[in-house]
């Protein structure tokens, strides 16, 4: 018997055949419109590509000259590519896995216009697309509702409010326990009664019926007094109680006030509120990148922080699980191992170089392999025919001794601004060169960002709409200062962002914004106060009522006491 | 379609010995219960398509298989587990996962592991036992099963007239 199926090698061979005519002919088109169909969903509008190219031996898939058209403007492309590589592994993918051994990104070109026009697509209507996700959060950002505020703030008056309210209640119910201990109405009016009677007796009495009738007198007095004494300490007592629950219901109106001053510090200290004071300070754009950074700290933060103990993922069928050896790291699901971006830099009509590297792009961070990159970018002519060049680098390390696991630093000389609106949009910064800075260290407990913005050889100018005293005063002084410089500063602390704005033109140029926003606050609190109030107002109305009640009773016990009085 | 199947199943099978029942039987075992991503399961799939194995039995066992391996699975990566983190065999499993080899065939996986070790060990007993079984079939069970009222009506059927008009 032959060793060998001679028909099965035949079969083999044209199926080998077959997929590679399959590969080579047909599906690199399958592909390249797959990646356009997709890819125009997502963005909004037409994404293109000259064309696609599978390994299929080596697992690679290169995108060539991808076009991503900008829905807001389809004669544009908000970004350009001119080829883009994946390096997969195949073995992992059948795993479940995406591990990309090397991605490539070359020439990358922005705001560029378009030969053709591009199409709008029907976004996906699950939720925000991640393209808009400034304008989204810009527009969350710029409203502060009332309501959603006390929401987010444990506000304790109407729980205070109601504590008091039963503690009166309380109080005036041990008041009638207590009396009821007292001698009552009957057996005052019988202590007159006998008393009166024995002063009658002891008029018409003889020497030793006087000296009985004496005892007699003594005995009562006695007896009054003892009864007096019961009756002025629970008077005082309920003086002493009255004088308390006093207090206390003055220290409880001040409690609106208090929950009124929290609402409007979490406010001030929230990342909502930080974002609305950007928002109002330093322009739509500047809220937005505050806010990219923000939350992409918290998420980096979640990988640099690895539980304590190693879990142990429990294995989906037909998975089993891996075990690491030697240098082998733990591999997570999604693992770009080496990223490179080379080539020109095209922004609007500038033109320049780019490059950088990235390493251990994951969606965990693997122990001894850190997740880094760099990009460079230099371009010669942009601004007033100066070289505009800019660096950007970050770390993550997976260190739970390390402070500060995340880094990361950012800045750019020379960027040409065209158009930069600040102070809610009244004043526009024009044809600027600006220097930015940016350095974000974050740890496990505290965030801190700091970013210092310097903008030159500007124009300044002011909307008309927004033409006040204040603006063009502040207009002035923008355009007689050499240059602007903000400094911005953001630390959170756990639940706690302090958000700070200094610039060198602070005492005229913030002062004036200060004021305006001042009144947009005070407007605010007003709203939040009454929010509060309206809560509390039932609880207030029955409580004072209880109040006016109690004073009532004090009365009627000093009444009781008065009467004992005129019996001595 | 039938028609398609019967044509492909007679090009290929023309073998139809003990062994070649055997071999189907013990590598379709293999098969079914290495993971996708080993390369083992690949080799095997070539092994079958270039080697003299009755492919109908491989087919069918294939298709069978899988269902115990699911209910295997658990045995599988307990056993991988085990062997994986022994101390003892500890420098030599880091010798053999980070060698070329041992990463195709995915070895420091619980699963691909123990699959690949349990389906080598059975090989040569599930061969063995299930051309034992052929043989013992043909010899004595071959006529009874034949007068089966099952195994009539199967042989009505459409695939195994167009398959008998192939043979």
């Amino acid at each position: 018997m032959k060793l060998f199926r001679l028909s099965g090698i035949a079969i083999v061979a044209v199926f080998g055949l077959l997929a590679w005519i399959l590969i080579t002919f047909f599906v690199n088109d399958w592909i390249s419109d797959a990646v356009e169909s997709g890819g125009s969903k997502v963005n909004g509008a037409t994404v293109s590509l000259s064309g696609s190219q599978l390994g299929w031996l080596d697992g690679s898939l290169q995108l060539d000259n991808i076009e991503i058209a900008d829905p807001d403007d389809l004669m544009r492309n908000r970004l350009q590519l001119e080829l883009l590589k994946f390096d997969l592994s195949i073995q992992e993918l059948l795993k479940g896995n995406f591990h990309v051994d090397e991605l490539s990104l070359k020439s990358i070109a922005l705001n560029q216009e378009r030969v053709q026009k591009a199409s709008l697509y029907k976004k996906n209507s699950q939720g925000d697309s991640s393209w808009s996700w400034p304008e989204t959060i810009v527009e969350k950002s710029k409203s502060v509702d009332p309501n959603d505020i006390l929401k987010k703030v444990d506000i304790r008056s109407p729980e205070l409010y109601q504590q008091f309210s039963d503690k009166v209640s309380q109080m005036r119910s041990s008041w009638e326990t207590a009396a009821s201990q007292l001698p009552d109405e009957e057996k005052l009016n019988k202590h007159k009664q006998d008393y009166q009677q024995l002063k009658e007796e002891f008029k018409s009495a003889n020497t030793l019926e006087k000296i009985k009738i004496s005892k007699e007198l003594k005995q009562l007095t006695s007896k009054i007094k003892k009864d007096k004494q019961q009756i002025t300490d629970f008077k005082k007592q309920v003086e002493s109680d009255i004088d308390s629950i006093k207090e206390d219901w003055k220290l409880l109106q001040k409690q609106v006030d208090k929950d009124t001053d929290l609402a409007m510090s979490i406010v001030n200290l929230t990342p909502e509120g930080m974002k609305h004071i950007a928002a109002s300070f330093l322009g739509e754009g500047a809220a937005g990148w505050v806010e990219l950074v923000l939350d992409n700290t918290d998420v980096i933060k979640k990988l640099a922080t690895p539980s304590s103990k190693e879990e142990v993922k429990k294995p989906a069928p037909r998975e089993g699980i891996d075990i690491p050896f030697g240098n082998e790291p733990v591999r997570p699901s999604f693992w770009v191992k080496k990223a490179d971006v080379s080539g020109t830099l095209n922004y609007d009509s500038m033109v320049g170089r780019v490059n950088g590297k990235a390493f251990n792009l994951a969606n965990r961070l693997i122990p001894g392999n850190p997740m880094s990159g760099e990009l460079n970018f230099v371009i010669p002519n942009a601004s007033q025919q100066k070289e505009a060049s800019g660096q950007f680098n970050f770390s993550v390390v997976a260190n739970k001794q390390s402070t500060s696991p995340i880094n990361a630093n950012f800045s750019v000389s020379n960027w040409p601004v065209e158009n930069w609106r600040a102070a809610s949009s009244a004043l526009t910064i024009r044809d600027a060169s600006a220097n930015i800075q940016m350095e974000l260290r974050a740890g496990k407990e505290k965030t801190e960002l700091t970013s210092t913005i310097r903008l030159s050889d500007y124009d300044v100018q002011l909307d008309e709409k927004s033409s006040s005293s204040t603006f063009n005063h502040l207009v002035e002084v923008v355009r007689s200062a050499e240059n602007i410089e903000l400094n911005i500063a953001v630390m959170q602390q756990q639940k706690d962002v302090e958000f700070s704005v200094t610039s060198n033109l602070d005492e005229l140029f913030f002062a004036k914004i200060r004021e305006e926003l001042q009144a947009k606050a005070e407007k605010l609190k007003s709203e939040v106060k009454q929010q509060i109030q309206s809560q509390v107002q039932g609880q207030r109305e029955k409580i004072e009522q209880k109040l006016a009640s109690l004073t009532n009773y004090k009365q009627v016990i000093a009444d009781k006491v008065n009467l004992l009085d005129k019996l001595n | 379609m039938l028609n398609l199947i019967a044509k492909f199943l007679k090009v290929l099978n023309s073998e139809e010995s003990p062994s070649a029942v055997g071999w189907a039987i013990a590598l379709a075992f293999i098969f079914a219960m290495l993971p996708l991503f080993s390369a083992a399961k690949w080799v095997i799939l070539l092994l079958v398509a270039f080697l003299r194995v009755n492919l109908s039995m491989f087919i069918l066992f294939s298709i069978l298989f899988p269902l115990l391996a699911w209910l295997l699975d658990p045995l599988f990566n307990a056993i991988g587990l085990w062997l994986l983190q022994n101390p003892q065999l500890e420098t030599f499993w880091t010798t053999v996962t980070t060698s070329s080899v041992g990463q195709s065939l995915a070895l420091n996986n619980t699963l691909a592991l123990s699959s690949l070790i349990v389906g080598v060990v059975l090989l040569i007993p599930l061969y063995w036992g299930s051309k034992k079984l052929v043989v013992l079939y043909r010899n004595y069970l071959k006529e009874r099963v034949e007068k089966l009222y099952l195994v009539r009506m199967l042989k009505a059927t459409k695939l195994y007239q167009i398959y008998q008009s192939m043979a």
